[in-house]
């Protein structure tokens, strides 16, 4: 059987039901699992090491890469963390979930040095005062 | 060449962004994985090694070849169940295997070991008279034991539009924009048969791209899946069907192992039903004397 220790965590039904009201041929289709599965282990890792002390990472890697599958790795995790590991996961695949719905979306995010006329009067107005005051004192 | 779908490209995208800033951010894991040869993108492949490397060593050293891990007999479970239902006017198939399936299956779902496989296999035989393999003619499926899901109709051939598959309650979950993992059923509507027809009304969708071998053999495999004939059987209520694979699916990031068309779905927990356990063997049926649909107990060979 196909399983990660982490995969009752994930259920991305959402993205499911996205991927499938998207025209894709079979082999499109699995391509597209395949990268959100690679994007999932990438993300469920690095969550797990910002939130592991540095000292029990290399002990992890060995678990995991021992028994990729074996839920007893959730409580290890909880118990070297000392949080709800599996809330932090769960919390973490609800983010990703938004990030990948915005990707189909076609969504971008606005860089930010094309910021608004209003948000740039804005902020040149937070910085003017500064600068003034920086005169004044070598004045 | 044929041009790459934007969502694709994204995702790729995408991808690339997640793994440099995980490795920017913890050197050592890059430096952990190169050192084992492992990619965290291959887990799961990984994974499937190592699980099947494990049953492996325990079926040939742990477990004694007569040992059934304490389970009953089937003959034993049926004996049993016969003597409780002798009050009753009428014998109960269904409530047999309800009752028979929930005394072997485990509480949690998993895979299943060898020996619940084996005294699944004698004891839907016995109380279905359909001669089911967890294993046949070598092949096994990732899981025998998992949630199925709701899935759409499926085009059967080029131009073929909802309103063709008939009428009734299971049009309303809609035809899949894509294809099924095996293309059109048919090449034209004129090369539709009723057999063909049959496959799409009672399909079943399984998880044939992270079967461990699968790219490895593709050609033989592809050609073994497609339109394999498995019994579904909802391991709460009963219920059961012969359904042909005709997909590959879900993907393992939806929490389910297996799929099933509106039809299937409904003959297994009626119409609103999207998602339940049940139980999946392959129909050894080289006569091809089983037909797909709901199987009728009352032929059961109880």
């Amino acid at each position: 059987m196909s399983k990660v220790f982490y995969d009752q965590l994930i259920t991305l039904d959402e993205i499911e039901h996205v991927i499938n009201l998207t025209a894709l041929s079979p082999s499109e289709k699995e391509e597209l699992w395949r990268i959100i599965d690679e994007i999932i282990h990438h993300r469920v890792i690095g969550c797990i090491l910002d939130n592991l002390p540095a000292h029990h990472h290399h002990d992890f890697l060995n678990r995991f890469h021992h028994a990729p599958h074996d839920e007893e790795l959730l409580a290890y995790l909880s118990e070297k963390t000392g949080k709800d590991i599996e809330h932090l996961l769960k919390e973490e695949i609800v983010t990703l979930k938004q990030e990948l719905i915005e990707e189909f979306q076609g969504k971008q995010h606005k860089p930010k040095r094309f910021l608004s006329a209003k948000k740039v009067r804005k902020q040149n107005s937070q910085k003017q005062p500064a600068r003034k005051k920086k005169k004044i004192n070598q004045h | 060449m044929t041009a790459t779908h934007p969502i694709i490209s994204r995702l790729q995208a995408k991808r690339v962004k997640e793994k440099s800033r995980l490795f920017a951010k913890h050197p050592h894991l890059e430096h952990f994985l190169r050192e084992r040869g492992l990619d965290l993108s291959r887990i799961r492949e990984h994974s499937v090694k190592i699980i099947g490397a494990s049953a492996l060593t325990a079926s040939f050293l742990l477990t004694p070849p007569t040992n059934f891990k304490g389970l009953p007999i089937p003959q034993e479970i049926i004996d049993k169940l016969r003597l409780r239902q002798q009050g009753m006017p009428e014998p109960n198939p269904k409530g047999m295997i309800i009752e028979a399936i929930q005394e072997i299956l485990p509480e949690k779902l998993r895979p299943l070991s060898h020996e619940e496989e084996k005294l699944l296999e004698q004891l839907i035989e016995k109380l279905l008279g359909i001669k089911t393999r967890a294993t046949l003619e070598g092949e096994h499926l990732n899981t025998t034991y998992g949630l199925i899901g709701a899935e759409q109709h499926l085009r059967r051939y080029p131009g073929d539009t909802l309103s063709h598959h008939g009428k009734g309650e299971t049009l309303e979950e809609g035809m899949a924009p894509g294809l099924g993992a095996w293309g059109h059923f048919a090449t034209s509507k004129a090369e539709l048969t009723s057999s063909l027809e049959e496959k799409e009304r009672w399909y079943a969708v399984v998880q044939t791209m992270y079967l461990p071998d699968w790219k490895r053999r593709l050609p033989y495999l592809r050609d073994w899946y497609r339109y394999r004939k498995v019994l579904i059987v909802n391991t709460q209520n009963g219920n059961a069907v012969v359904a042909a694979i005709a997909d590959a699916g879900p993907a393992a990031w939806t929490g389910k192992h297996f799929g099933g068309s509106p039809e299937v779905m409904q003959v297994l927990g009626g119409l609103h039903y999207k998602k339940g356990p049940v139980l999946i063997f392959f129909v050894d049926d080289p006569e091809n004397q089983v037909p797909l649909g709901p199987v009728d107990y009352t032929k059961g060979a109880v």
